[in-house]
């Protein structure tokens, strides 16, 4: 679907899904959001980029290798459940830096745990994508 | 009741009337290019109803769950569309 208008736009709109992604992802924890519905708009940026370009311009842009987005996905959500076990506190156990950031706020393993989360979905959703606009 | 919410009541009840045609078209209709039409015109109109909505109870969150709700109503019609051109070859 090589329309002039529907190519255009998404290049320019492409970056704004991404943004919105972000701010949904790093809201999650006191509001509605967080990395699952972050990881959807991110994914649905990049199918939109996928219909209007081509599955191979797509995977070679950006250097999509969704196994690899998916276990390092996994591996950040384990990880996040072991860091507290290794300090001395329960599996699982919230950790939370002392420092407070401008914009984004505390940092702690439920964000790592967020973005395991978030990791999983993109590379699940592009994984599903990939292989029905295939055929 | 004031002037302001007779109207957003007003608006909603058409939204909902016309969503209700639009949904009778949606299972009647013959071919599959007038149900995805009629799916993105219902999209449309659910999107409608949830920013009233947010409007009513002045829960600006709700916004968000409008624009999030057009993305994906957005990609259902392209991705439609794009397996209506691709089936024909």
């Amino acid at each position: 679907m090589r329309t002039l208008i529907y190519v255009t736009a998404i290049r320019i709109i492409l970056p704004m899904f991404l943004l919105f992604s972000l701010y949904l992802f790093f809201r999650g924890h006191d509001h509605p959001g967080g990395g699952f519905i972050a990881a959807l708009v991110a994914s649905v940026g990049f199918i939109f980029h996928m219909l209007a370009f081509g599955i191979e311009t797509t995977k070679v842009t950006y250097n999509v290798n969704t196994f690899a987005l998916m276990g390092s996905g996994l591996a950040a959500a384990l990880l996040s459940a072991l860091i507290p076990v290794w300090v001395g506190k329960n599996f699982m156990e919230a950790l939370w830096l002392p420092i407070e950031l401008p914009v984004i706020g505390k940092l702690g393993t439920p964000i790592l745990f967020d973005l395991g989360v978030y990791l999983l979905v993109v590379g699940m959703v592009l994984k599903t994508a990939f292989s029905l606009f295939e055929d | 009741m004031k002037f302001y919410e007779v109207i957003l009541m007003v608006s909603m009840f058409i939204l909902v009337v016309s969503a209700t045609l639009v949904a009778y078209r949606f299972i009647k209709g013959p071919t599959l290019a007038d149900r995805i039409a009629a799916l993105d015109l219902l999209s449309a109109h659910l999107i409608g109803i949830i920013a009233l909505y947010a409007v009513f109870s002045e829960e600006l969150l709700l916004m968000d769950a409008a624009l999030i709700l057009s993305l994906i109503g957005f990609l259902g019609t392209m991705s439609f569309a794009y397996f209506l051109i691709h089936k024909k070859e």
